[in-house]
């Protein structure tokens, strides 16, 4: 049995099968067109290895913060299989994803720029969280902090993610951080 | 030939549904989660809530209709999905939510232009006759379009500018009534007279509608009074507007009708559950000798019975879609819909 990861926050698709004996990995660099690639890529990652949807236990899916469009085309996906699958799922934000997959012995922070600012969060080596996720447009608060690079270690994102409380699939949301203009 | 059943969703706008229809025409079970009241807060729909909303519901209006129907995915022959047009990050959610069905399950997948599902919504409960002229009218469109077959489209005429339904929508703003606009417009132009002078819309020989002047007429004509401090008879403005409007419809419709040689005219969309435009053209039709269908009313707003009923027909035609299909914002209807 497998667990599905589903990353689709950012401009790289990541879509991995794991289990205790092996971890497999497929990417693909999309800007605008995380639509075409999603599904046929967990069809084509489960047919190469002879694997079934049935073979799926559970989902680990990235849900944020990151382009509001690529998350939903993930997570519409995600929460749909494991809805049709009647399998939990777990979530991780993209900054977790990126502050467990560093292995550095000191404070770390992530952040991830986009148009206007900065999503941050802060961990202690021991991955415990120092500051909760925020948008900021200013990071100097951050700049002492050692910053890690932005980089998924796929096994170790999803190690973590299992260690959390499984979402009712109805309830899978995405991690925006960021306000929209309306909510103002 | 056997039953076939088509599970639907449709996301385009403000409305997450889903739709299980039995050969093209039976509707077994629908839900539709509007998101109406939320959109009336900002005063028309923001897209960026709207795709918010369909991805927090989409598994739940799936689950509802299943439940209704007593039935699972996999007593499905297909499963299909509107892909355009529509407001991109809404179209998404319900295509990818519905292309992961079709893995799942392992179904045929059959991606359906949202006006096609306009236009078949009259094959639900009666069955169309060609060819025929379809006048769609919604809030995004103001289409005439001339059918040969089932599974043929040509356009015959468009607006230039805003939609019919849009219209509605922004004199209702003028007039100071709540979002959506075009049903308290309908309402308020009952209780009016056809006092108010109004211009006579695109008066010419094309099929093609316009629809910014008399925006921009009720406009000034609203603020005008307002200036010289004269009161102005909502109620009067709304009955002018919308004969002026009806009025419109009702010609170039019957421009079409008489251009193609066509006796059979097929009205859907949003607009057409106005009754007061449903019984013009009903009228207009009876005097000509021309045959109409027209949806019932809960078929004319977006629906995902109408995806179903559209999807049958592709589904006799063998135009199954592949997974990689992405939304499109503006993807018009084809000659010939196909990959």
């Amino acid at each position: 049995m497998f667990t599905l990861f589903l990353d689709t926050h950012g401009e790289i698709i990541t879509i991995s099968l794991y289990n205790e004996e092996k971890i497999i990995t497929k990417t693909q660099e999309s800007e605008y067109s995380h639509a075409v690639y999603v599904v046929p890529m967990i069809k084509s990652i489960l047919e190469e290895n002879n694997i079934t949807v049935k073979d799926i236990k559970n989902i680990v899916a990235v849900n944020g913060p990151g382009s509001f469009t690529g998350l939903r085309i993930g997570l519409s996906v995600a929460k749909t299989m494991a809805y049709s699958l009647g399998i939990p799922i777990y979530l991780i934000s993209s900054l977790s994803a990126y502050l467990v997959s560093d292995e550095s012995d000191r404070d770390k922070a992530c952040i991830l720029e986009d148009n206007k600012g900065y999503y941050i969060s802060v961990f202690n080596k021991d991955n415990e969280c120092l500051v909760d996720e925020c948008y900021v447009e200013n990071k100097d608060k951050y700049k002492d902090i050692y910053s890690v690079p932005l980089v998924i270690d796929v096994k170790k994102v999803i190690d973590f993610a299992l260690k959390d409380q499984a979402v009712d699939a109805h309830l899978v949301r995405a991690n925006y951080v960021k306000k929209i203009e309306v909510e103002k | 030939m056997k039953d076939v059943y088509i599970l639907a969703i449709e996301s385009s706008c403000d409305e997450t549904s889903v739709s299980i229809v039995k050969n093209g025409k039976e509707d077994i079970a629908t839900t539709i989660n509007s998101q109406i009241d939320t959109h009336k807060l900002y005063g028309g729909v923001v897209p960026e809530v709207a795709s918010r909303l369909h991805l927090e519901n989409i598994t739940l209006v799936i689950e509802e209709t299943l439940n209704k129907a007593n039935m699972s995915v996999s007593d499905m022959d297909a499963v299909a999905c509107t892909y355009s047009p529509g407001l991109l990050g809404s179209l998404l959610v319900g295509l990818e939510s519905a292309k992961t069905l079709s893995l799942v399950y392992d179904k045929p997948f059959i991606k359906v232009n949202h006006m096609m599902g306009h236009i078949v919504a009259n094959n639900i409960d009666q069955t169309l006759e060609y060819p025929l002229i379809s006048l769609i009218i919604s809030g995004g469109h103001t289409d005439l379009i001339y059918m040969e077959n089932e599974n043929s489209f040509k356009y015959v005429g468009q607006t230039l500018d805003d939609a019919v339904g849009e219209c509605y929508d922004k004199v209702a703003r003028i007039l100071n009534m709540p979002y959506p606009g075009g049903p308290n417009v309908e309402k308020l132009a009952l209780k009016g007279k056809d006092s108010y002078s109004m211009p006579n819309i695109l008066n010419d020989d094309s099929c093609n509608f316009s629809f910014s002047g008399i925006k921009s007429h009720v406009n000034n004509l609203v603020h005008n009074s307002r200036q010289r401090g004269e009161d102005i008879i909502k109620e009067d403005v709304a009955c002018s507007f919308q004969n002026a409007v009806t009025n419109c419809l009702v010609n170039k419709t019957l421009l079409a009708l008489k251009k193609y040689n066509v006796s059979n005219l097929s009205i859907a969309g949003g607009v057409a559950s106005n009754s007061f435009i449903r019984k013009a053209l009903t009228n207009m039709c009876n005097e000509n000798g021309i045959k109409v269908f027209i949806p019932n009313k809960k078929y004319c707003t977006d629906n995902a019975t109408m995806i179903g009923a559209a999807a049958y027909i592709l589904y006799k035609n063998n135009q199954f879609s592949s997974l990689d299909v992405n939304a499109s914002s503006h993807e018009e209807l084809n000659f010939k819909e196909k990959e």
